[in-house]
């Protein structure tokens, strides 16, 4: 065997290994860490707690004189097409929202960040200025709040906020 | 199987799981622009990207994806072409460059069909490197690589499912089917009314995910067999959940788990000429 091959299985035996360890929930942040180049997988899909509930994104505006509009919804992705098995792409943005929000919580979660220093943080930038964008301001209107509401079920739905941001300025 | 039909079926597979997602992240390019849930002028703010800022604006503009996806696209299409040849290194090089070039733009919206493209990409790389320098053990590198990750991530996908409550109990199948973006009306409806059987199909999901490396043990024919019955656990998951990218990206390690399946019975001597 040639000494190219011999360092090529020592790396692909050292990169099967830190994916196994990858799996691991504790060791996941040392992982992540050491992962610049997206080359570890995690393969833990749907599980221990697959997403049971859609996100959505609302928003609504504060008008110069203080009233607040009713809230809006924020088009993010169209319902799923029938040949989807097949080719889907609207499932890269319900990706990217589900992730940016599991971010969010995330950070929460674990204290990294607190209320205050959400704001400052990439996945509520991405929400906001995606928001901020996608829904043009009610005339007078001064400042705007988003909002993500989780729904379950596909006819009869089940709403419940789990976001409230702050106001921001127009 | 041997290693040249190995690299054979395997790069006409992840040709066709390139194509799909270059195609549908072309379909997406609105997204990356500065108005999209991906623009760049906040995905920039990343604290390990803060450096080269206007080097890195131009590499990762909505014009250089398009570039990136329209060679990523040419590279599938040489992958597309009959038997191993000049063009698999050069263009499984250039796929797996895109892939880290995709993962690092985007941040979010990846799946694990991204994943396991980015996994075999490498060991087609591999492959086809092997065969370029006439070295064999180099080339089944690349599919050590590819078999040894589809043998961890169907166990760790299994393993995990079987630790949770909620997938032993039954109720994360109905979950996720109640869901419009991974679930269908008419799953959802039968899981409902069956919760029997929905929670059969979350123990056979958990069993036969994490059995997934028993496969390499097999007789040829049986091992044959079961990749199969795992294709079709993949064709659903497309039909019910909209997963298609998994479908093509998944499949191009089977080639590379019947290669390994033979070189560790041939090791046990289990396997009579």
């Amino acid at each position: 065997m040639s000494p190219a091959a011999i360092l090529l299985y020592l790396l692909v035996t050292l990169w099967l290994g830190t994916t196994l360890l990858a799996q691991f929930r504790l060791v996941l942040p040392l992982t992540s860490r050491l992962d610049g180049l997206h080359l570890i997988p995690r393969w833990t899909f749907f599980a221990p707690n697959p997403g049971v509930r859609d996100h959505h994104l609302v928003l609504r505006d504060r008008l110069a004189d203080g009233r607040l509009t009713r809230w809006k919804s924020v088009p993010v992705y169209p319902a799923r097409p029938r040949f989807a098995w097949l080719w889907n792409p609207h499932k890269r943005a319900s990706k990217v929202l589900s992730d940016a929000i599991f971010a969010l919580g995330f950070l929460l979660k674990k204290g990294y960040v607190d209320a205050a220093g959400v704001a400052f943080t990439v996945p509520y930038l991405v929400l906001l200025r995606y928001c901020a964008h996608a829904v043009p301001p009610e005339p007078g209107a001064t400042q705007f709040q988003i909002a993500i509401v989780d729904s379950a079920g596909h006819t009869q739905r089940t709403l419940e906020c789990s976001f409230l941001s702050g106001f921001h300025n127009r | 199987m041997g290693l040249a039909t190995c690299l054979g079926v395997t790069k006409v597979l992840l040709a066709m799981w390139v194509l799909l997602s270059s195609a549908e992240w072309l379909q997406n390019l609105h997204l990356l622009r500065d108005d999209g849930l991906l623009s760049w002028k906040v995905l920039c703010l990343r604290p390990s990207l803060l450096r080269s800022l206007t080097l890195r604006a131009r590499l990762y503009s909505v014009r250089s994806v398009t570039a990136v996806l329209l060679c990523r696209i040419i590279a599938a299409l040489a992958l597309l072409l009959p038997g191993a040849n000049h063009a698999d290194l050069p263009a499984s090089l250039l796929i797996l460059v895109s892939c880290w070039y995709l993962s690092r733009r985007t941040l979010f919206g990846g799946d694990g069909s991204d994943q396991m493209g980015m996994v075999v990409a490498l060991g087609v790389t591999l492959m086809s490197t092997g065969l370029a320098v006439n070295d064999p053990p180099l080339a089944w590198c690349g599919v050590f690589a590819i078999a040894g990750q589809a043998t961890l991530a169907y166990p760790a996908a299994g393993i995990a499912k079987l630790v949770s409550p909620v997938w032993r109990a039954g109720v994360a199948l109905p979950g996720v089917m109640n869901t419009q973006s991974h679930g269908h009306p008419a799953a959802a409806r039968i899981a409902e009314n069956w919760p029997h059987f929905s929670r059969s199909l979350c123990w056979l999901i958990m069993v036969t995910e994490s059995l997934f490396p028993v496969v390499l043990l097999l007789r040829h024919d049986l091992a044959i067999a079961s990749l199969a019955c795992f294709a079709i656990f993949h064709l659903a998951n497309a039909y019910f959940m909209g997963l298609n990218g998994f479908v093509w990206s998944f499949l191009a390690t089977y080639p590379s788990v019947l290669a390994a399946n033979s070189s560790i019975r041939h090791f046990l001597g289990s396997v009579h000429p």
